[in-house]
C-alpha cells in the first residue's frame, strides 16, 4: 500500500497538537490526577507518530514500541495513583499547591 | 554447543541472577510465614552476590561466544536479541560495579528496616531495578533502552514513598513520579522522532543513516533537532543535570535514607552507562549539536549544586546539593570522550563514577545510623561524632574528604582524570570554571568537618546498631576512597 504524504502531514500535525495540548496541561493545571490524563496524553500522540512511521516505513519496530508503551503506561498510572491516593489519605486533597513541605 | 545457551543464557547471567532473587523472594513472601524473614534477609544478598560471581565468570570465560554472535543467522527471536543487548569488556566492569553497589546498600537497608514489615518487599523492589540497571548499560535499541528504564524508574517511585505514614516521603514520591514520568515522556518522543527520521531503532542503524542519510536529507534538519535537544533534557531529567535538577534535592531528602544511597550511587551509575550509550553510542556523528550544550549545563550544574549546598542544614539536603554537583563534573567527562580515544575517557569516567558511587553510600550508611538514633540528619545532630565515636568519624572524615577532592582521596584523582581530560580536548574554560566552583564546595564540606571535631556537641548521642555488618559497610565505603587512589589500576585505570 502506498501512504500519500499528505497523510503522513496531518498526522504529524495531530501528534504536535497532542502533545502541545499534554505538555500544557502538565505545566499548568494544578489537579493531580489531571497532571496524570496529561502525561497520558502526550503518550499517545508519541504512539500516533509510531504507527504513522511505522506505516510509512513498512517497518514493524514502531508497532512493537507501541505495545510496550501502552502496557507501561498502565503500569505507570497504578504507580501514580496509587501515590496520589496515599498523599489524599494523608492530605485530604490532590492539589498540587498543598504539597510544599519540602522546600529550600 | 546449544545457540540459545551461548547467546541468550550465558550473557544475561549477571540479569538473571537478580531476577532470580527477586522471584525467589516473591515466591518466599507468599508463605507470610514470620520464622522465614531471617531467611529472606538472607535471600536478598542472592541477587547482588550471584551477579557479581555471574560477571566474574563471563570475564574468565573470554573469548566469550556471544562477542562473535551474527545477527541474522538464528532464530528471529534470538536475532532481535542479538541486536538490542551488548556485551563488551567495558560493560562487565560496570555490572561489578553494580553488584558491588547494590551489595553495601542492601546490607544499609536490611539495617535501617530491620523492624518494618514491608522489607521483604523493598528487596524485591531492590533486585528488579538492579536487573533493570544492568539491561539498560548494555541496551543497544531504543525499545531496550526504553523498557530497561522503565523498569528501573517505576519501582524506585514506589521505593520513595515506601514508608507510607511519612508525608514528606510521600510528597517527595509524587515529585519524583510527576518528573519522572514527564523526562520518560520527552525520552520517548525524541525516541519517536528519530525512528520516523531513520525508520530504525538499532543504536547502529540510526547513527550510520546519521552519518549518512539515504536520500539526501539533511541530517541538521529540524527533526533530528528536536530529538537532540529532547533527549538532552530528558537524560538531564534522570541525571539531574541543572536547570532540570529541582526534583532531586525534594526526593533525595524525603526518601529514607539508605534508600537515598541506593538512588545516588547505583541509579546514577546506571543514568550515566545510559547517557554514554544514548550519546556516543547513537548520537556520535551529530556531536556537535549537542558537546557544546552539554558543556555550558555542566559547568551550571556544578555551581547550582555548590551553591544551594553552601545555606543547608540538613545533611540529607546538603550532600543531595552536592551529588548534582558531582553530576556536573561527571558530564564534563562525558563530552571530553570524544577526542582523546574513547577507551581512556570511558575508564577516567568509570572511575570517578564508582569513586563518587562508593562515596555517596558510605556517607548516607553514616547518616541512616545517625537518623535512625536521633531521628533527623541535622547538621547539629553529627556535632562531636569525631571524638564520642571515632571510627565512625574517621569514616565520615574519609569520605567527606574524598567529596571535596583532597588529595590522598579517590575523589582527588578521580576528578583530576576528568579535569586533565577535558582539557586536552578544548573545554579549557569550562576546567576552569569547574575547579572554581570545586573550591566553593569545599566550603560547605569543611562545615561538616568542624561540625565533626571542633564542635562541643549540644547533647550526649550514643550510636549503636544491632547489626554489626552496616560498620563493616562505611568501613569498607572508607577503604575504597583510600584503596582506589593509590591502586587505580584496579579500577582499569
Amino acid at each position: 500500500m502506498n501512504f500519500p504524504l499528505s497523510m503522513t502531514y496531518w498526522s504529524h500535525f495531530v501528534v504536535v497538537a497532542m502533545f502541545a495540548l499534554g505538555l500544557l496541561g502538565f505545566l499548568l493545571r494544578k489537579n493531580t490526577i489531571v497532571v496524570l490524563m496529561s502525561i497520558e496524553l502526550m503518550l499517545n500522540a508519541v504512539n500516533l507518530l509510531l504507527i504513522e512511521t511505522s506505516m510509512r516505513t513498512h517497518t514493524s519496530e514502531g508497532i512493537i514500541l507501541v505495545v510496550f508503551v501502552v502496557t507501561v503506561a498502565a503500569a505507570e498510572v497504578a504507580v501514580g495513583l496509587a501515590i496520589v491516593l496515599n498523599l489524599y489519605r494523608m492530605k485530604g486533597s490532590v492539589n498540587l499547591d498543598h504539597f510544599k513541605s519540602l522546600q529550600g | 554447543m546449544n545457540t540459545v545457551v551461548d547467546y541468550f543464557l550465558i550473557p544475561l547471567l549477571p540479569v538473571m541472577a537478580f531476577i532470580f532473587a527477586g522471584l525467589l523472594l516473591i515466591l518466599v513472601q507468599c508463605f507470610k510465614r514470620p520464622s522465614l524473614r531471617p531467611f529472606t534477609k538472607l535471600l536478598g544478598f542472592l541477587g547482588p552476590v550471584g551477579a557479581m560471581g555471574a560477571t566474574w565468570y563471563l570475564f574468565k570465560s573470554q573469548p566469550l561466544a556471544y562477542s562473535t554472535a551474527m545477527a541474522g543467522s538464528y532464530e528471529a527471536w534470538l536475532n532481535e536479541f542479538i541486536q538490542s543487548y551488548q556485551l563488551d569488556s567495558i560493560t562487565m566492569v560496570w555490572y561489578w560495579a553494580i553488584g558491588a553497589l547494590s551489595f553495601v546498600s542492601f546490607i544499609f537497608i536490611e539495617a535501617y528496616f530491620a523492624d518494618l514489615e514491608e522489607l521483604p518487599e523493598i528487596l524485591i523492589l531492590l533486585e528488579f531495578i538492579a536487573a533493570a540497571m544492568m539491561l539498560l548499560i548494555s541496551a543497544s535499541n531504543l525499545l531496550m533502552v526504553f523498557m530497561a528504564l522503565e523498569l528501573m524508574s517505576l519501582p524506585t517511585y514506589v521505593l520513595v514513598g515506601i514508608e507510607r505514614e511519612k508525608h514528606f516521603g510521600a510528597e517527595a514520591s509524587l515529585k519524583y513520579f510527576l518528573f519522572g514520568s514527564f523526562a520518560t515522556v520527552l525520552l520517548l518522543f525524541s525516541i519517536a522522532l528519530l525512528y520516523a527520521y531513520t525508520g530504525s531503532l538499532q543504536f547502529t542503524q540510526i547513527s550510520n543513516f546519521l552519518r549518512v542519510p539515504v536520500g539526501g536529507e539533511n541530517p541538521s534538519g529540524l527533526m533530528v533537532l528536536a530529538a537532540s535537544a529532547l533527549f538532552i533534557i530528558s537524560v538531564g531529567f534522570k541525571l539531574g543535570m541543572a536547570p532540570f535538577h529541582m526534583w532531586l534535592p525534594d526526593a533525595y531528602e524525603g526518601a529514607s535514607t539508605p534508600i537515598t544511597g541506593f538512588m545516588g550511587s547505583a541509579i546514577k551509575l546506571a543514568g550515566f552507562g545510559m547517557a554514554l550509550r544514548l550519546w556516543w553510542g547513537m548520537l556520535a556523528p551529530i556531536s556537535s549539536h549537542w558537546t557544546e550544550i552539554l558543556g555550558v549545563l555542566s559547568v551550571l550544574t556544578m555551581f547550582v549544586g555548590n551553591l544551594g549546598a553552601l545555606k543547608q542544614k540538613n545533611l540529607k539536603r546538603l550532600f543531595a546539593y552536592s551529588s548534582i554537583s558531582h553530576a556536573g563534573y561527571l558530564i564534563l567527562g562525558l563530552i571530553s570522550i570524544s577526542k582523546v580515544g574513547s577507551q581512556l575517557g570511558v575508564q577516567n569516567l568509570f572511575y570517578y563514577l564508582v569513586v563518587y558511587g562508593f562515596m555517596f553510600l558510605g556517607i548516607f550508611g553514616i547518616l541512616a545510623v545517625i537518623e535512625k538514633q536521633t531521628g533527623s540528619t541535622d547538621l547539629s545532630n553529627v556535632e562531636g561524632i569525631g571524638f564520642s565515636h571515632p571510627f565512625l568519624g574517621l569514616c565520615f572524615l574519609v569520605l567527606v574528604l574524598s567529596a571535596a577532592g583532597i588529595p590522598p582521596t579517590a575523589g582527588f584523582l578521580g576528578k583530576y582524570l576528568l579535569f586533565a581530560d577535558a582539557v586536552r580536548t578544548g573545554h579549557t574554560t569550562l576546567v576552569v570554571l569547574a575547579v572554581l566552583s570545586s573550591v566553593i564546595g569545599v566550603y560547605y564540606y569543611l562545615r561538616v568537618l568542624v561540625a565533626l571535631y571542633m564542635t562541643e556537641p549540644s547533647q550526649r548521642i550514643v550510636l549503636t546498631t544491632k547489626n554489626r555488618l552496616v560498620f563493616l559497610g562505611i568501613l569498607a565505603c572508607a577503604f575504597c576512597m583510600i584503596f582506589f587512589s593509590f591502586f587505580p589500576q584496579k579500577l582499569g585505570i
